[in-house]
């Protein structure tokens, strides 16, 4: 009796393992979130303009966005040949 | 030359079975319906600008479906088949043919989109002298805007068919901006089906282009806040720009005549966004840069349409 009187007091059940695993799972899913966000943020920072350095330019002719006016014609003409005869640039 | 004046003025005054309805409008709802429902074949050309072509064009009613094919006849051999609203271009190109699928459009003949009754609160209807176009009578009739967002369209309508067989396009200065006209055509020469397949070349490749048809369900995040009266919402479309992981949105506005295209997208990475008004042959542009946006409009109107349209957009 003296001997388990000396014995440490326990607390609570012991079942470490399985508690713990679960929790490394729970963890390791919102981390790669996280860094799918991030990644997210950067990507497509990295495709944009920043919009308080770009100066724009007059619009002429030459430099009229093709894939524009092929989704324009595309979709709006009434002559056969412009309806026709675009290709898309885009996708 | 007082006589000759004289018989002219008469002739004008002579009732054509096309003018005899009580309705002049009845004129323009026929004409639709014409284009819909019968079956003809012909050659028209096409001038937009400087450029002139050269179209052969199909039509046939069978069953409750409309089959139509066009042929290219200037320029790459390109065909377009068409059945319902189910439309598949076939550009034939040195080594290969890409097939394409697009959405039914309103070629010409068939100009005239959704209800009439739309068209008449911008339009005012007036009648021209018959002439001959394409070795028969026609009426022309007059579709004159009421205000200054869209153009003109005098159309030459058969006059025993209702059919249009010639189309012009001006604006306020009465300058031809576009047109069409048929100069051969026969009703009712076929009548099977068997004249609805492509040309096909066994020595080509056949590919297929799928690449406009990935649509994007994203809910706007803009708003046009003055469209240009009469005109209205009549597509809109979220597309995936070549090589960007970011999307373009596409709105068409129609007044049952007239188009505009409204394209808004970001700016492309070494690129500099577009400012300002542009015009070539019929069609007008205007773009606007807008929080890192780039807002263009584009269409057969004029450039107060375009630019009332883009200035109006907000987010």
């Amino acid at each position: 009796m003296d001997a388990i009187d000396e014995e440490p007091t326990q607390m609570r059940g012991y079942s470490p393992a399985k508690e713990l695993a679960v929790n490394l799972n729970s963890y390791n899913w919102q981390l790669i979130l996280g860094f799918a966000v991030l990644f997210a943020i950067v990507f497509a920072g990295l495709n944009t303009q920043n919009k308080n350095t770009v100066t724009p330019v007059q619009l002429v002719y030459e430099e009229m966005p093709t894939d524009i006016m092929n989704a324009h014609f595309a979709n709006t003409s009434s002559t056969a040949n412009y309806f026709v005869q675009t290709t898309f640039t885009d996708n | 030359m007082k006589y000759l004046s004289l018989v002219l003025f008469l002739l004008t005054l002579v009732k054509t079975p096309l003018l005899a309805d009580q309705n002049p409008w009845g004129i323009i709802e026929r004409c639709q319906k014409a284009s819909q429902n019968l079956n003809y074949k012909g050659i028209y050309i096409s001038q937009n600008g400087q450029e002139l072509k050269s179209v052969e064009i199909t039509h046939a009613l069978y069953g409750s479906e409309q089959f139509t094919r066009i042929n290219l006849l200037d320029g790459n051999a390109d065909e377009v088949l068409s059945q319902g609203k189910n439309v598949v271009i076939y550009h034939k190109h040195d080594d290969n043919v890409v097939i394409q699928k697009r959405e039914q459009q309103h070629l010409f003949p068939a100009i005239f989109r959704g209800e009439i009754a739309e068209i008449k609160k911008y339009y005012l209807l007036s009648f021209g002298i018959s002439e001959r176009v394409a070795g028969r009578m026609t009426q022309r009739v007059n579709l004159i805007p009421k205000d200054s967002f869209r153009y003109a369209y005098n159309l030459w309508l058969d006059q025993e068919t209702s059919l249009p067989l010639k189309m012009i396009i001006s604006n306020i200065d009465k300058e031809i901006l576009e047109q069409s006209a048929f100069n051969k055509i026969q009703f009712n020469t076929e009548k099977n089906l068997e004249w609805f397949t492509p040309t096909l070349d066994s020595s080509k490749k056949y590919l297929i282009d799928d690449s406009i048809t990935k649509e994007i369900n994203l809910n706007r995040f803009w708003v046009a806040t003055n469209i240009p009266p009469g005109f209205k919402e009549v597509n809109f479309m979220v597309s995936k720009m070549s090589d960007m992981n970011l999307v373009r949105n596409h709105s068409v506005y129609s007044d049952g005549l007239s188009y505009i295209s409204l394209f808004v997208q970001p700016v492309r990475k070494g690129q500099k966004p577009k400012v300002g008004d542009l015009s070539f042959n019929s069609t007008n542009v205007s773009a606007r840069y807008f929080k890192g946006y780039q807002i263009m409009a584009v269409g057969s109107v004029p450039i107060k349409a375009v630019r009332s349209l883009i200035d109006s957009v907000v987010f």
